[in-house]
């Protein structure tokens, strides 16, 4: 046995706190990070992994520009000559009790390798049945259904039953989705003779191209996987940023202990080189240690993060199908090259933090036995005061660039670099201050003696710093935008009453039926088409009322509504104007089935309904290009906005329903809510994770400084009296940190209010100032200080001083 | 300050007017007040700090010449050191404290000179205890036995009673006399103990940077 | 320290054992099925072949929905001129669903179409198959009297015969196949019985000798080839009765001119039915009807596919009343179905069982031995 490696090994055993806290630092840190990462693979990936399902990997998809293409299309193709395996497909999205599924439409006999696993004979039972859906065991328990009993969901409106034939073993390709036959589907759906897209296998490009009408296009699953990634950036990114700094964060931790456990055995050290152990064999004994720390706690994070994404997934879920309208996977789909990316990169970053404490271990002389000597910081104030500057310029230079969101997420990076660097000198100095104040007091020894610690706790603070300021500023941004969303939707509202129907769409002879009612005065509606790049298309019948809700940006209201009506022109969103780099007088263009259409700017309005932007058309000007008469809602104003319609609505030949104002203003906040459930989740976990940054380091600090408080002890201070020392001590940390904060929430509030919302989501939220968060937040840091100071006081208090004041 | 040791051909001189030579298991104490520079004297004939001029020659070698990790290890190899403070490591048990000096120069694990050092300095019983269960006494006899147990030219003592009482001290400086005596090391005691002192054959007074005979 | 680096290597190896297990996947068995399977237990509503009637041509050659199973099936030998031994199989089967689809929709159906195209090169003896599907709806497949069908994959009738047209992919086939004797109505005038019950029958027509000659794409190589084909057609509704296994058929070109074909139906234990049966083609066109009592089919030796599977590839045959005593033996073994359906169709060679003389080629199918 190796003496070094035993030398280490009951070390750590005689610290298990320490070595459970690193563990727990590093998995936290890494657990984020993959959780988040597995997410990102669910944002992007399973959007596409229908068509990998039908048609094999990587499969090309034809599409018509305006999202819907004819049957007839098909079977023109897959009759020619030479004609590849073809798949058309149907798809609408279904809700069942709040989960968001995918009906997912196929001609099971179009391949002859059988989509899904399905092929010829064995399709008979999704035939035969008319409402006959399959789908995977996951998605069946997710919606805790039977097998054996009807599925009832909510389609188009309304309400289908529909029956399982067949339950399939899980796959992510088709988690949340149910698969249905094409013919069934067109008839559920009431689509007859329509098709959403063909899927085709990725040879058949070459053949594809030559026979392909002009008006379709093939898109690759690249382009797919592009603009899936484009669609969900926002809130990727969001995602990303959180996590990177949550592993952050974990490598405090583990900065903190592994340097803890460096000075606690420095004499040891000093010892060991005199007797002629080498440098060289130290390093890999310690260099050793904190792989095995890291590479373990990295793996546990895996764990832990595979654990953490099913539940993050359930807060994503919801709010990318409401918001983006899109179906995702069910599960995470975690693969090996993604384990070891994230493993490799914790390790690597891992050691890299602990490199200065392992140069540090290199330095200590032989002979060297004192051990309560403070290893002096690497750096001095000046110097890291000069980082920082550099920092902050460089960061700053980056966010001022005026396009880019990758560029302001490195700026704000930098920033926050520069502040960490920053906070430690500022916390000692507050807590300098502190001491000045109350020289006397316990408090003021108490912190006096922190402040001797400076270099062991200045990751503790930092980190602290940081988490409690992030998520206080993100708090703030999320307070901020839903106030500027719920103003938004107010001043949108102008109607007294919206009107919808089951059957989803209204037709004309209900518009008229509606306009006849005596209690209305004038009526708005709206239709709205998904354009295939993301972007929407609007065409909104605007009485004056309707007109004046808008909030515009830019154009002149009063001029453009005359030709806004006349067909001159159209509307654009702040986001359509920002992607595009679109301003008033600048065009537009959109592929109707008639062609393009390409129309100036007439004004750009504020909008956060839609991240890829709206184009707005008057209602007439849709209805003759598109050749589609229906409406998805009417907005109406009348001559008593208290009046009750519910009789008129009764008369109505479809079901109706009537939402007011208030309803619709709700129904939006609610939404927006569960979007950053998310965000909220994240943040605690930043917090959490701090919290343990702060626990380890405190801990260190006790041990560390045991002779000190054996030596309080020793002069009379009671056990009660170093408990309340102890946490003074904390107290004081999380109070200097929490004050420190408050300078880094502004910035992170102001940061991506005013940059980084622009460029993720193209839309700008006018600045406020929420203080709830604050309000919030002081008191918790406060509680989460003296509560972290428990345990090391505990510890602290509980030994005996003599032996260690004895052993010198 | 030109200070000149060589312990090749067991001699041990010092420029800057003083030639000492050391025979085989010859025994020296340097004597001097505190703060004289006694440790730092050791650690320079260790190769643990570098003299500002001059040059320090052990078996032959100028440690001057040496770098890392050559330094070490000739101090590894060559040298047993002996502190105040005993300084085992709290982690590792008696015997591993014992038998580092031999993992570290790749030597086999002696049974039989373990057996003969514990018996001679009365440790036998404590080869499986941590050091953190045992008295001064103990501790200074179990590092005792680590500078011995690999049979180096040169034995650094830099005050071993210091930390002890005058009984336990006695006791113990009778074991590492013994002790010595089998070891056939030469033997370099800083002290100001002038009980501890009478063990060496001649003591040398560390004064105003130079050495002279002790009266 | 053994212990707990025991237990460290123990933890280690669960993690990454339950993190290997969160990155499998799965993918999807396509399940094969059994011929036999479909071709038994119609429901009721299907008519039933219970007695003879007269065909008529071309009407019969086009589909006939009130029956649960029909099938148009091509298999020939050809040759090009440099001598390069090649075989084809191209089937059109239809199914009937059990219920017609009712929704309101142009893919709404009532029939399921299986298309199998094959070629077998007995010069680098590979096989090659290719299996397409389709729904009875918007004319992806069909059969009318001039015309069968499966997306691109066409057989259109000419003044002399057929014209067959299909791409597999790997390989390609445009084929003219000349009618030059009449059509063999099997059993009784078209009725062919196959079970005791009422309804295990079917009608069963063949062309047996088409005069074949056109081009094979192969290797990216278009290849000139003739020789001699066959079509069968058969339709019925639950014509094979439980007790049966599967069936082994013989379609053999002999070079005297004749055309034969048996077929030996297998119950469970694999002995020979009573309801086998066969005819031979005579020169002239005539033809005659050959009971179980005519003629035996016996197995002489066995290949083992891939999977394990025991398929009996060489047979003997022996029809005393014409004089015939004939050995068949294949081109080469795999020329295995792998599909969702498994059988054994393939080109096969034909000689005298006494002196080892070659007498003619022709095609061989056995189903019923992999369930």
């Amino acid at each position: 046995m190796n003496p070094l490696l035993q030398f280490s090994r009951r070390f750590l055993y005689r610290h298990p706190g320490q070595l459970l806290l690193a563990l727990v630092g590093i998995a936290a840190g890494v657990a984020v990070v993959t959780g988040v990462a597995l997410l990102r693979d669910v944002l992007i990936q399973s959007l596409d992994l229908a068509s990998d399902a039908i048609a094999g990997r990587d499969s090309l998809r034809i599409e018509h520009p305006a999202g819907r293409l004819a049957e007839s299309v098909y079977v023109d193709l897959a009759t020619r000559a030479g004609s590849p395996d073809l798949v058309p497909v149907l798809r609408a999205r279904v809700r069942h009790q709040g989960e968001s599924l995918e009906i997912l439409a196929l001609d099971p006999l179009a391949t002859s390798t059988g989509p899904m696993g399905l092929s010829g004979p064995a399709t008979a039972p999704l035939l035969g049945s008319a409402r006959g859906v399959m789908l995977s065991q996951a998605t069946l328990d997710r919606l805790q259904a039977s097998a054996d009993e009807p599925l009832v969901v909510r389609v188009a409106g309304r309400s289908a039953t529909l029956d399982i034939v067949a339950v399939l073993p899980n796959r992510p390709e088709i988690d949340q989705r149910l698969i249905m036959d094409l013919a069934n589907a067109q008839d559920l759906l009431n689509r007859r003779g329509e098709l959403s897209w063909i899927d085709a296998p990725i040879g058949a490009s070459a053949w594809l191209s030559q026979h392909l009408p002009d008006d379709l296009r093939l898109t690759s699953a690249d382009q797919r996987r592009d603009s899936a990634a484009r669609l969900t950036a926002g809130m990727r990114t969001n995602l990303a940023a959180m996590s990177l700094l949550a592993f952050a964060v974990g490598l405090f931790v583990v900065h903190a202990v592994l340097a803890f456990l460096l000075v606690q055995r420095r004499g040891q050290i000093g010892m060991l080189r005199a007797i002629g152990v080498t440098p060289g064999q130290l390093r890999t004994v310690l260099a050793a240690e904190a792989f095995v720390l890291t590479g373990f706690g990295a793996l546990l994070g895996l764990v832990l993060g595979t654990v953490l994404a099913d539940g993050l997934l359930d807060l994503v879920r919801a709010p990318v199908a409401e918001v983006y309208g899109l179906v995702t996977a069910g599960t995470v789909r975690p693969t090996l090259p993604l384990y070891l990316a994230v493993w490799s990169l914790a390790v690597a970053l891992g050691l890299a933090s602990v490199a200065g404490v392992l140069r540090s271990a290199m330095r200590i002389a032989p002979g060297e036995l004192s051990r309560d000597t403070d290893s002096p910081a690497a750096l001095s104030d000046r110097t890291l005061a000069l980082i920082a500057l550099v920092l902050a310029l460089v960061g700053s230079m980056s966010l001022a660039i005026e396009r880019g969101l990758e560029l302001a997420l490195a700026g704000l990076l930098m920033w926050l670099t520069a502040v960490a660097l920053l906070v430690p000198a500022a916390g000692m100095a507050l807590l300098a201050g502190w001491q000045r104040l109350r020289p006397a007091s316990l408090s003021g020894r108490a912190v006096g003696m922190l402040r001797q610690a400076r270099t062991r706790l200045a990751p503790a603070l930092a980190a602290l710093s940081l988490a409690l300021g992030l998520s206080v500023g993100m708090a703030m941004m999320v307070l901020g935008f839903r106030a500027a969303v719920d103003d938004w939707v107010e001043r949108l509202l102008r109607a007294d009453a919206y009107l919808t129907v089951s059957a989803g769409q209204i037709d004309d002879d209900l518009l008229a039926e509606v306009e006849a009612w005596p209690e209305v005065v004038s009526i708005s509606s709206a239709r709205q088409r998904e354009l295939p790049d993301g972007k929407r298309l609007v065409g909104f019948d605007l009485p004056a009322p309707a007109w004046a809700g808008f909030d515009w940006l830019a154009g002149d209201s009063a001029t453009a509504r005359p030709d806004f009506l006349a067909g001159r022109g159209a509307l654009i969103s702040e986001p359509m104007a920002r992607h595009g780099q679109l301003a008033v007088g600048d065009s537009v263009s959109f592929m109707t089935p008639g062609g393009e259409q390409r129309l100036p700017v007439l004004a750009v309005y504020r909008d956060y309904g839609s991240d890829r932007g709206v184009i707005a058309i008057d209602g007439s000007f849709y209805r003759q290009w598109f050749d589609d008469r229906r409406r998805d809602s009417l907005g109406l104003y009348l001559t008593d906005p208290e009046a009750s319609l519910e009789q008129r609505l009764a008369t109505l030949p479809v079901e109706a329903a009537l939402t007011t104002r208030g309803q619709v203003r709700a129904q939006t906040l609610a939404i927006f809510d569960r979007t950053f459930r998310i965000s909220w989740a994240l943040a605690l976990l930043v917090g959490l994770i701090a919290l343990v940054a702060l626990v380890s380091a405190l801990l260190a600090l006790g041990l560390e400084r045991g002779r000190d408080y054996a030596t309080l002890r020793a002069l009379g201070l009671t056990r009660s009296g170093l408990l309340a020392w102890v946490i003074t001590q904390t107290t004081a940390l999380a109070a200097a940190a929490a004050v420190l904060a408050i300078p880094i929430s502004f910035g992170i509030h102001a940061t991506l209010s005013l940059i980084i919302q622009p460029r993720a989501f193209g839309w700008t939220v006018p600045l406020s100032l929420p203080l709830t968060p604050w309000l919030l937040m002081l008191p918790l840091a406060l509680l989460a200080g003296a509560l972290a100071g428990l345990y090391p006081a505990w510890s602290i208090t509980r030994r005996n001083p003599a032996p260690l004041l004895r052993s010198r | 300050m030109g200070r000149h040791f060589s312990v090749g051909a067991e001699t041990i001189s010092i420029l800057d007017g003083l030639d000492l030579s050391l025979e085989r298991a010859e025994r020296v104490a340097i004597m001097g007040a505190s703060g004289c520079g006694k440790t730092t004297l050791l650690h320079l004939i260790a190769g643990m700090d570098q003299p500002s001029q001059g040059s320090i020659h052990l078996a032959g070698t100028d440690l001057g010449q040496l770098a890392e990790p050559a330094l070490t290890r000739m101090r590894a190899r060559r040298i047993g050191l002996i502190f105040q403070d005993f300084n085992l490591i709290d982690s590792l048990t008696v015997a591993e404290n014992i038998t580092l000096p031999l993992w570290l120069n790749r030597l086999p694990q002696p049974t039989e000179f373990l057996n003969e050092l514990s018996d001679t300095l009365a440790i036998q019983p404590l080869l499986d205890r941590m050091p953190t269960t045992l008295s001064g006494g103990e501790k200074q006899r179990v590092a005792i036995a680590r500078a011995l147990i690999h049979r180096p030219c040169l034995i650094l003592a830099d005050e071993p009673t210091g930390s002890l009482d005058e009984a336990t001290a006695t006791r113990v400086m009778d074991l590492f006399d013994q002790a010595i005596k089998r070891s056939e090391a030469t033997l370099l005691m800083v002290t100001h103990n002038r009980e501890a002192a009478g063990l060496c054959e001649r003591r040398l007074m560390l004064r105003n940077g130079s050495l002279q005979p002790a009266e | 320290m053994r212990l707990d680096l025991a237990i460290l290597v123990l933890v280690v190896t669960a993690l990454v054992a339950w993190l290997g297990w969160q990155t499998r996947t799965t993918e999807p068995g396509v399940e094969a099925i059994g011929l036999a399977q479909v071709l038994g237990d119609a429901p009721a509503h299907f008519r039933r072949v219970t007695e003879p009637v007269a065909l008529e041509f071309p009407r019969d050659h086009g589909a006939h929905p009130d029956y649960r199973s029909e099938w148009w099936y091509f298999t020939g030998n050809f040759e090009t001129a440099d001598g390069q031994r090649l075989g084809f199989q191209f089937t059109l089967f239809r199914f009937a669903l059990n219920e017609a689809q009712t929704a309101q929709s142009d893919w709404a159906t009532d029939t399921l179409w299986m298309a199998h195209l094959a070629l077998s090169d007995g010069r680098s003896r590979r096989f090659f198959q290719a299996e397409r599907f389709a729904r009875g709806a918007l004319e992806l497949a069909g059969a009318t009297e001039s015309r069968w069908w499966l997306r691109d994959w066409v057989v259109n009738a000419t003044p002399s015969g057929w014209h067959l047209v299909a791409d597999g992919g790997d390989f390609a086939l445009e084929l003219n196949l000349d009618q030059v004797r009449p059509l063999v109505l099997q059993g009784d005038s078209g009725y062919s019985r196959k079970g005791p019950e009422p309804g295990n029958a079917s009608r069963y027509y063949s062309a047996t000798r088409l005069e074949a000659s056109g081009r094979i794409r192969l290797d990216q190589q278009w290849l000139e080839v003739t020789g001699l084909a066959w079509l069968d057609r058969e339709w019925g509704s639950n014509q094979l009765s439980e007790t049966l296994a599967g069936w082994d058929w013989f379609a053999l070109h002999l070079d005297d001119g004749r055309d034969l074909m048996v077929y030996r139906l297998r119950d469970h234990d694999g002995n020979a039915s009573p309801w086998s049966a066969g005819a031979l083609v005579e020169r002239d066109g005539s033809s005659r009807t050959l009971q179980h009592t005519d003629f035996t089919a016996d197995a002489l030796t066995w290949w083992r596919d891939p999977d394990g599977q025991r398929w009996p590839l060489s047979w003997r045959i022996r029809v005393p009343d014409a004089g015939l005593d004939l050995t068949t033996r294949p081109l080469f073994e795999d020329q295995l179905w792998t599909r969702s359906v498994r059988y054994w169709e393939g080109m096969i060679d034909v000689i005298d069982s006494a002196s080892g003389q070659p007498l003619g080629r022709g095609y061989t199918e056995l189903s019923g031995y992999a369930e």
